[in-house]
């Protein structure tokens, strides 16, 4: 208990000794579990948003006002990749644009005419085929215009292959950073008590006991890190959900409104910061050690 | 308490550091080493002290066959032996008592311990009205004194003390001396490296002379100044 308390000691002098490199240490390995945290919770949310698109795998075919609809579902029932055709009246269709955008009713108001064309919705059965389900739609005569879910789909999967893509780079290449900074940090340490060092070895002092102060300096440095880095995130990713949350009517639609809290999450984000900034910490220590305090 | 067996020791540069040596120290003695530079003495503490190994024979001290420890055990034995240098290896922002209270804390030895044992070793050399002051305020010979009280402060079975008078003022090197073999007196081996033949001269006793890698003296010889 005795040594304990002073490596522990030993350890947490070592950080106020090298302040300057354990902040640089500290900022560096911050910015990477930031970056690559956030880039996390922008590939989750994408994964929620895509589901929900999923869900509502409804296919939009807007047809002409003077367009046969008995025909127009008679042709659509008829293909192999329909499962189901719902009809919606302009009417209908009119009012559900009002409650999708009940803050704007007056922008319906002033309307000469229902400007919302007779509508089937159609769900189709294999989600790989909607192209070619939108397509054998947009032939049919009547119909004006189809509106498939997964042109947002296909921009929200874009969007969390480019985050899964830049999270990765960023992991790897700030990681790898984080880990040469601390390992530096270690390195002056062990220099700065090399005379120590040297005097622990001749009376006796174990390997672990002339270690431990550094693995301390190092995976102080990274839990530190980790909490810097989750109070950023928290402040950072509730201030973007706040943003969202505030006109829902346009997002919610697209199932934004699902996305992660950070409230529900906090707890196993703040451990997977810390984790995370405590193994960087003692991956650069320990790499650090087998170079330069060989015992 | 210490021997080494055949020992040899060939450096990779193709030098002959020690040839064959066969050597005992009993427990309890005091034995100077003396021998001009590349004789062989700093190899032969090295080897007491395990920082290296023979490329022949065998080295067995305080109970440690040093030849074939395993490295997890090397700083137990090491807690055994206690070193004193001619630079004094102090640690610069630690007091008088704290570099002697560090070997105990490294050793992982209770604070009661430290705070009974290192006011005696203080005492013992006669440095406790100095215990707050830091080495850069200390004069030479109060250094020596400080390491001679950390090499003791574990009360350990043997002392090599390397060279401990070179740096400091002549005149002390008999007080440095005096100080060792008080200890000596306790009980603990002390082996003690000197170049100053005035020394051995002056206190007499068991003097191994090295030369070229060999041991080519090793007898009781009389001193003329002070008895035992």
């Amino acid at each position: 208990m005795n040594n304990l308390s002073y490596l522990l000691k030993q350890g947490f002098s070592s950080i106020w000794k090298n302040r300057l490199m354990s902040f640089a240490s500290l900022c560096i390995l911050t910015v990477c579990l930031l970056l690559v945290g956030l880039s996390g919770f922008v590939m989750l949310d994408c994964g929620i948003i895509l589901d929900n698109v999923s869900d509502k795998n409804e296919i939009s075919v807007y047809m002409e006002d003077d367009a046969d609809i008995n025909h127009i579902k008679d042709v659509l029932n008829s293909n192999t990749l329909v499962t189901k055709v719902r009809y919606i009246s302009p009417e209908e269709g009119l009012e559900s644009m009002k409650n999708q955008y009940k803050d704007q009713t007056e922008l319906f108001e002033s309307l000469p005419y229902n400007p919302v064309p007779p509508t089937y919705m159609v769900t189709i059965n294999d989600l790989d085929k909607i192209d070619m389900a939108v397509g054998q739609f947009q032939v049919i005569q009547g119909v004006y215009k189809v509106n498939a879910p997964m042109d947002f789909a296909g921009f929200i999967e874009d969007i969390r292959n480019t985050f899964t893509i830049v999270g990765i780079a960023l992991m790897l290449s700030l990681g790898a950073v984080s880990i040469i900074i601390i390992a530096n940090t270690t390195r002056i340490s062990v220099f700065a008590r090399r005379k120590e060092i040297a005097i622990m070895r001749i009376v006796g002092a174990t390997n672990s006991f002339i270690r431990t102060p550094f693995f301390v300096e190092g995976m102080t440095v990274g839990l530190l890190s980790g909490f810097t880095s989750w109070i950023l995130t928290k402040v950072i990713y509730e201030g973007v959900f706040g943003l969202f949350s505030e006109s829902l009517g346009m997002w919610g639609a697209l199932g934004m409104d699902n996305i992660i809290k950070f409230s529900d999450v906090a707890v196993q984000t703040l451990l997977v910061y810390c984790a995370a900034g405590a193994l960087l910490g003692a991956i650069g220590t320990v790499l650090s050690m087998s170079k330069h305090l060989k015992i | 308490m210490v021997e080494l067996k055949n020992v040899s020791v060939h450096y990779k540069e193709g030098v002959d550091a020690l040839s064959n040596v066969n050597l005992r120290i009993e427990k309890g003695e005091f034995v100077f080493i003396v021998g001009d530079s590349g004789a062989g003495k700093s190899t032969l503490l090295k080897l007491i002290t395990r920082e290296i190994t023979p490329t022949e024979g065998r080295v067995f001290v305080n109970g440690y066959n040093l030849t074939n420890i395993k490295k997890s055990k090397i700083p137990y034995f090491r807690r055994s032996v206690g070193m004193i240098f001619q630079d004094f290896r102090l640690i610069d922002n630690l007091n008088v008592y704290d570099n002697v209270a560090f070997v105990m804390r490294v050793t992982g030895q209770s604070k009661r311990d430290i705070r009974h044992r290192v006011p005696y070793v203080l005492d013992l050399v006669k440095l406790t009205d100095r215990a707050k002051a830091y080495p850069n305020k200390l004069s030479g010979g109060e250094m020596q004194r400080v390491a001679i009280a950390r090499a003791f402060a574990s009360d350990p079975g043997l002392i090599i003390a390397d060279e401990p008078t070179a740096n400091i003022d002549p005149g002390l090197s008999y007080d440095i001396v005096r100080l060792l073999r008080e200890i000596n007196k306790c009980g603990t081996t002390v082996v003690m490296v000197t170049h100053e033949h005035s020394l051995v001269e002056y206190f007499g006793g068991r003097l191994i002379s090295l030369k070229s890698g060999e041991i080519i003296f090793d007898d009781v010889v009389g001193g003329a100044g002070e008895d035992e």
